[in-house]
C-alpha cells in the first residue's frame, strides 16, 4: 500500500532525481565506454574513423592470450603488485605510524612524503630518468665516485632492471599518498584501546602488531584493492620512464593495450586486453573483499 | 493531357536548371576557395611544430599572417614535437570523424594510404586545376608522398612540404687529430675502419641515441639502399624479400657488428636523439649521421659550427654500384581531411596555399634553411647547407622510411622495435624472426 501511496511516490520521484545525474554519468562514461569495447573486442578494426569493422569473434582473444607481449606485460603488471605489497605497503604504513606518533614535526613530514605525488608523474618520471641515466646520471656519478663503476648499467634499457626501476619509483611516488590512507585508519583508533594496551603491557612493536594493524584492517583492504588494479592498470609512470620499452620489455598490460590500439592500429586487441584487465580486476576486488577480508563471524 | 506535358516539361527544365546552377557550384565556386566568403571558420591543425625550436616562431608567424589576411579563418593548432607521441596523438584525433583534425602533417606512406583509402583525406587535383601556378611551386622531391596509386587510389593527395636525405656529418677537428681524412670516407668498409682507430685511439666515433627507435630505423633504411639500391623498398614491401631473409641478416649484421665494437654508441638506449645531437655538437663524439634538416637547426654559439669545424659528406655506399642511392625525399606533407564541412575544407585549402606561397616560403626557408619540396626563390643558409644542398644535387635516387613502402601500417613500428633489439643483444636472427613473427601475428 505504502508504494501506492501518493507522499511515497513523490518521495521516490525526488530521490530518483537526485540520483539521476550520477546513473547517467555512470551510464555515458562507464557502462557505454565499456559495452562499445566490449563490442569492439570481438571485431577487426584498423582505428580510422568510417573503415569497415570486421567481426571476428573471439580471435582477438586468443591472439591476445597467446602473445608473448601480452604475458610479459602480465609479468611487468605481477612486479608492479609484488612491489605493491612488499614495498609499498610496510613503508606507507610506517610512516602513517609516524606522522601520527607525537614526535615534533609531524606537519612537516607530512608535507615532505607528499611532495613526489604532488609532483606529478610526467616530471617525476623524468627526473628519475634523468637520475638513472648510464651516462650522467647521479647514480652512475655516485657509483663511479666510489669506484664502482662496473655496476653501472643501463638501468631503464636492461630489462626486468627497468621494470624494476618504474616500481620502485613509483613506490617512492606514492608512499606519501598512501600514508594518507593509513593515517586515516590510525587515527580513527580510539585513546582508550591504546590506553588499554598500554596497562597491558603492550607496547612498541607489540602494539603495532597485536592492536594498531588489525584496527587498521579495513584500510588494509582498500589499499589493497587500490593496488592491485592501479597496478593492472599502471600506464603513466611507465610511459614516462621507457615508454614500454625497450621492445616492449617494461610494458605493462595499460601500456600494451595503448600501443596495439594506436601504433599498431589494431583496435580490437586492443579491446580485448581492456575487457581482459577488467575482468581480472573486478575477481580480484572480489576474491579481497570477500575471501580474505572477509568478517568472520 | 497538354498540360500535364508542359507541367512535366516545365518541372523537368527546373530540375535540370538546379542541376546547372549546383553543377556550376562545383565547377567554378567550390575550388574557388579564394574568392569564397569565411565567416568564423575554424580549422585545427594537428602538427610536430615545436615552440622551444627555431621554426615554432616561423610557423606561428605563418599562422598569425594568414588570420590576419583572412580575418574569417581561426587556426587553432595541436602541436606535438616528440614524434612518437604525436604519431600517436594523431591515431588517436583520426579514430572518430567528429575528433579529427582540419589538417595533418604526416611522412606519406602506409599510414597516410590508410587514411587516402577510407577517403578521408581531400583530392587536391581539383584545386591545383583552378589555381595550375599553386602546382607549380613545387618541385618534384615530394611527389612521393602525394601519389597513391600504389595503394589503389588515384589522385593527388596532400600539400608536400619538407624534404631531407640522410647525410654523415663529421667534426673535422676530430678526424684531423686521429689521421683521418673525410675524403677517403666513401665506403661502410672504410667508416667501420676510421671508427676503429678512433675507438683504438680512445675517441667515440658515434653517439647514438637509439631510445628514440628511429635512428637504427633510418640507419637500416639507409643501409639497405647503400647495398642493394634503392629498389629493395618495393621489394621488402610486397614480400618479394623477406625481413628474416639473407639480404636483410646482412644489414642487421652491419649494425650489430658496430653496436658490438661500441663504434655506434656507449649508452644506445640511455640516449635519445637530442642527446645524441647534443653530444656531437659539444665535440663529445666524431660522426652523427641525421637527415638534412641537421644542418638548419639552432647552432647558434656553437663553437663547432661558428668555427665551420662541421662539414657533411654522403652516406658511405655499401655497394659501388649505389653510391648515389639514398634515404630522403619529401619529408613532411601536409593533408587535408576530409570533415564534411565545406567550410572548413576550403579554409584548409586555402591555408595551404598561403602556406605554399613564394613569400611565406622564403621567409621560412631564410629561418630554417633545410631542403623544401617547395620552391625557394631565396638564398639563405650557411656553408653546411650548401654543402648538404651539393650532396643532394648529385643524388640520383632517395627512398623514404624503407617500413612505409610496405602494405601494412604497423610495420614502422614493428622494424623500429625489432631493430632496437640490436642494442639490447640480439642476435641477427632473433630480428629477423621478431619481425616475421610479429607481421604474422598482426595478419
Amino acid at each position: 500500500m505504502f508504494f501506492k501511496s501518493a507522499k511515497y511516490r513523490k518521495a521516490f520521484l525526488k530521490s530518483l532525481l537526485f540520483v539521476l545525474p550520477g546513473v547517467i554519468i555512470t551510464l555515458v562514461f562507464v557502462i557505454y565506454p565499456v559495452i562499445n569495447t566490449a563490442w569492439l573486442s570481438l571485431n577487426s578494426w584498423n582505428g580510422i574513423g568510417g573503415s569497415p569493422i570486421k567481426w571476428v569473434g573471439l580471435q582477438n582473444y586468443i591472439k591476445t592470450l597467446t602473445s608473448v607481449k601480452f604475458w610479459n606485460s602480465m609479468l611487468n603488471a605481477l612486479y608492479f603488485v609484488i612491489g605493491g605489497f612488499i614495498i609499498l605497503m610496510p613503508i606507507a604504513f610506517g610512516l602513517a605510524l609516524l606522522v601520527t606518533s607525537k614526535l615534533k614535526g609531524t606537519k612537516f613530514f607530512k608535507a615532505a612524503y607528499l611532495m613526489p605525488v604532488m609532483l606529478g608523474t610526467t616530471a617525476v618520471g623524468l627526473m628519475w630518468s634523468f637520475m638513472l641515466n648510464a651516462n650522467f646520471g647521479v647514480l652512475a656519478q655516485f657509483l663511479k665516485a666510489i669506484g664502482h663503476s662496473e655496476w653501472i648499467i643501463n638501468w631503464l634499457a636492461t630489462p626486468t632492471v627497468n621494470i624494476w626501476c618504474v616500481v620502485l619509483v613509483n613506490e617512492w611516488m606514492y608512499a606519501g599518498y598512501n600514508m594518507l590512507i593509513f593515517a586515516a585508519g590510525i587515527v580513527a583508533i580510539p585513546d582508550d584501546v591504546h590506553e588499554a594496551a598500554l596497562l597491558d603491557g603492550c607496547t612498541g612493536i607489540k602494539k603495532v602488531i597485536y592492536i594498531t594493524a588489525p584496527l587498521c584492517k579495513n584500510m588494509f583492504m582498500v589499499f589493497s584493492v587500490l593496488c592491485i588494479t592501479g597496478c593492472l592498470k599502471a600506464f603513466d609512470i611507465v610511459w614516462a620512464m621507457t615508454n614500454g620499452g625497450p621492445m616492449d620489455s617494461s610494458a605493462t598490460p595499460a601500456v600494451l593495450l595503448y600501443t596495439q590500439g594506436f601504433q599498431y592500429k589494431l583496435m580490437g586487441r586492443s579491446g580485448s586486453i581492456s575487457i581482459i584487465l577488467l575482468v581480472l580486476g573486478l575477481i580480484l576486488s572480489l576474491l579481497l573483499n570477500n575471501v580474505i577480508f572477509k568478517e568472520r563471524d | 493531357m497538354k498540360k500535364k506535358l508542359l507541367a512535366a516539361v516545365l518541372a523537368a527544365a527546373m530540375v535540370a536548371s538546379t542541376g546547372c546552377v549546383v553543377m556550376a557550384a562545383d565547377g567554378d565556386t567550390d575550388y574557388d576557395v579564394e574568392n569564397r566568403e569565411y565567416k568564423d571558420v575554424t580549422i585545427t591543425l594537428h602538427t610536430r611544430w615545436d615552440a622551444a625550436d627555431i621554426t615554432g616562431t616561423l610557423y606561428q608567424n605563418i599562422v598569425d599572417g594568414f588570420m590576419k589576411k583572412y580575418p574569417g579563418i581561426k587556426v587553432e593548432s595541436i602541436n606535438i614535437p616528440t614524434e612518437s607521441e604525436w604519431l600517436n596523438s594523431e591515431s588517436v584525433l583520426m579514430a572518430d570523424k567528429s575528433s579529427m583534425p582540419n589538417i595533418i602533417v604526416e611522412y606519406g606512406g602506409s599510414r597516410v594510404a590508410g587514411y587516402v583509402q577510407e577517403d578521408l583525406i581531400v583530392d587536391m587535383d581539383p584545386y591545383y586545376e583552378q589555381y595550375p601556378e599553386w602546382k607549380e611551386r613545387f618541385n618534384s622531391i615530394g611527389d612521393g608522398m602525394t601519389d597513391y596509386t600504389a595503394y589503389g587510389v588515384e589522385g593527388t593527395y596532400g600539400v608536400p612540404w619538407s624534404a631531407y636525405e640522410v647525410m654523415l656529418f663529421y667534426n673535422e677537428d676530430i678526424l684531423n687529430e686521429n689521421g683521418i681524412d673525410p675524403a677517403s670516407l666513401k665506403s661502410w668498409d672504410d667508416l667501420m675502419d676510421a671508427c676503429a682507430k678512433l675507438k683504438e685511439n680512445g675517441v667515440q666515433p658515434f653517439e647514438m641515441g637509439e631510445k628514440d627507435d628511429y635512428r637504427f630505423g633510418h640507419l637500416h633504411s639507409v643501409l639497405n639502399y647503400k647495398t642493394y639500391g634503392c629498389e629493395i623498398a618495393e621489394k621488402l614491401g610486397s614480400r618479394e624479400i623477406s625481413y628474416d631473409g639473407e639480404e636483410e641478416k646482412k644489414i642487421y649484421d652491419m649494425i650489430k657488428d658496430a653496436v658490438d665494437k661500441g663504434y655506434l654508441g656507449t649508452n644506445l638506449l640511455g640516449n635519445d636523439d637530442g642527446q645524441e645531437r647534443s653530444i656531437f655538437n659539444t665535440g663529445g663524439c666524431a660522426f652523427i649521421t641525421m637527415g638534412t634538416w641537421f644542418c638548419a637547426e639552432d647552432h647558434d654559439a656553437l663553437e663547432l659550427f661558428d668555427s665551420q669545424k662541421v662539414h657533411a659528406i654522403r652516406f658511405p655506399y655499401v655497394d659501388e654500384k649505389y653510391e648515389f642511392h639514398d634515404m630522403g625525399g619529401g619529408n613532411e606533407a601536409y593533408y587535408i581531411v576530409d570533415t564534411g564541412d565545406a567550410d572548413e575544407v576550403a579554409a584548409s585549402v586555402l591555408f595551404m596555399k598561403y602556406m605554399t606561397s613564394e613569400d611565406v616560403v622564403n621567409t621560412f626557408y631564410e629561418g630554417y634553411p633545410a631542403p623544401m619540396s617547395v620552391n625557394v626563390t631565396t638564398e639563405a643558409g650557411d656553408y653546411l647547407t650548401a654543402e648538404a644542398n651539393e650532396i643532394i644535387a648529385e643524388t640520383k635516387e632517395v627512398r623514404g622510411d624503407i617500413e612505409n613502402y610496405d602494405s601494412a601500417t604497423h610495420m614502422i613500428n614493428t622494424v623500429r622495435q625489432a631493430l632496437q633489439g640490436i642494442a639490447m643483444g640480439n642476435s641477427s636472427d632473433e630480428v629477423g624472426k621478431t619481425i616475421t613473427d610479429l607481421i604474422a601475428e598482426y595478419e
